[in-house]
């Protein structure tokens, strides 16, 4: 299955984590964002790296 | 707010918490905020050895791939070299300027050679108030026994001591035969600090697809007892200061360790789960406490509960196993003293 939306609940802390791990698809701004028409295709496993390595969780997906 | 005031390696700190070396200190942003938030100092992301050999590795590779493209081709590109350590002892003269707290350097090398060289550049080149020298090396030599090794460390802080004019302290593993022979060994070289201890990479498994997986290793709440113990046991009986680092979430946590003997304490895993502010709620905790205790600095309390100062239960800091007779040592002294 493929990755087809990535999104970032509430309660993130910020510390830029996911932006260290995959910069294609996240960015650190006041908050963890994601970029616009961010090619998760490409960066599924980074994705889903992301999502696991998050101290408070908030990285979600759906496939 | 009271008077949180304590010295580490010399340097005169506003408070004892320090963000430890971490992806979060690498970024201005971040450190700006850490400062804004009331950190007592900030110890920069590590420069490693390792990744300055992987990245010149990756260049040679994307500069000499079509090479051999044709046969009259010598190379197609101009003589370009890596730039090895520059771009962080650039990054970190940049933070030192930014900040007006104290900034520590960490490096984490691989050979003897490379470790003086990069301890001098950052002496030297960066401004930074202190150094902090990484050391880990994962066990990979079965031929290799236990005293090369502690030589080997000890030899590299010796040159750097000798070489450099900023204080330096040592993250170290408890993963030494005899942790307290190795630290009073490095303790004589004139080291000004111990960071006890250091948080490691850990391979780990999915079974699913049976490969192997990376995983980023943050400590839990409570991971702080073995810090704990040998702050304990090390108090007053070496003259460097002790930093604990480890599962220290808490202005509570900290207090323990001050009250076993450590300095001050270093921490990174509370600012990923509870974001930046944490270092201020930590403050504040402490200073409540400092309070109720009608304590007026924290060397009225530092060590207060170390193995030197803490006779009525001697063993508090040897047990290892969980024996009655030792763990409730206190209770039977005092009954055996109403007796």
């Amino acid at each position: 299955m493929a990755i087809n939306k990535v999104w970032i609940d509430e309660g993130c802390t910020a510390c830029g984590l996911c932006e260290d791990i995959c910069p294609e698809v996240f960015k650190l701004k006041e908050e963890a964002t994601i970029i616009e028409n961010a090619d998760y295709a490409n960066f599924e496993q980074k994705i889903k790296e992301a999502a696991e390595s998050c101290p408070v969780e908030v990285i979600k997906y759906s496939e | 707010m009271k008077n949180l005031n304590v010295k580490y390696m010399g340097i005169e700190l506003d408070n004892p918490i320090i963000v430890g070396a971490c992806n979060l200190s690498a970024n201005l942003d971040s450190l700006k905020k850490a400062e804004e938030l009331g950190a007592g100092a900030i110890v920069y992301k590590s420069l490693f050895e390792e990744q300055i050999q992987l990245e010149r590795f990756q260049l040679d590779e994307r500069l000499n791939e079509f090479n051999d493209l044709y046969a009259e081709m010598v190379t197609i590109h101009p003589n370009i070299k890596h730039a090895g350590p520059d771009e962080h002892l650039l990054n970190l003269r940049k933070a030192r300027e930014s900040l007006s707290i104290p900034l520590i350097a960490s490096l984490n090398a691989i050979n003897s050679d490379t470790w003086i060289k990069y301890a001098l550049l950052i002496s030297s080149e960066t401004g930074v108030d202190g150094i902090e020298l990484n050391f880990y090396q994962t066990p990979s030599d079965f031929n290799k026994n236990a005293k090369e090794i502690e030589n080997e460390q000890i030899n590299i802080v010796k040159e750097i001591k000798q070489n450099t004019s900023i204080p330096v302290s040592l993250k170290l593993s408890s993963d030494y035969t005899n942790i307290l022979n190795f630290i009073r060994k490095l303790d004589n070289t004139g080291v000004n600090a111990f960071v006890l201890f250091n948080s490691f990479f850990q391979p780990d498994i999915d079974i699913i697809s049976e490969k192997h997986v990376k995983s980023f290793n943050l400590s839990n709440e409570g991971n702080y007892k073995k810090s704990l113990r040998y702050a304990g046991l090390l108090y007053e009986n070496i003259k460097a200061d002790i930093c604990s680092s480890q599962g220290i979430f808490t202005g509570a946590d900290v207090i323990k360790l001050i009250l076993s003997g450590a300095s001050c304490v270093q921490v990174v895993s509370t600012l990923y789960k509870n974001g930046l502010p944490q270092i201020n709620n930590i403050k504040k905790e402490l200073s409540e406490w400092m309070d109720l205790k009608n304590y007026k600095n924290i060397d009225e309390f530092r060590g207060k509960l170390s193995k030197n100062k803490c006779s009525s239960n001697p063993f508090i800091y040897k047990r290892a196993q969980y024996v009655d007779l030792l763990i409730n040592s206190e209770e039977l002294f005092e009954d055996k003293n109403k007796t």
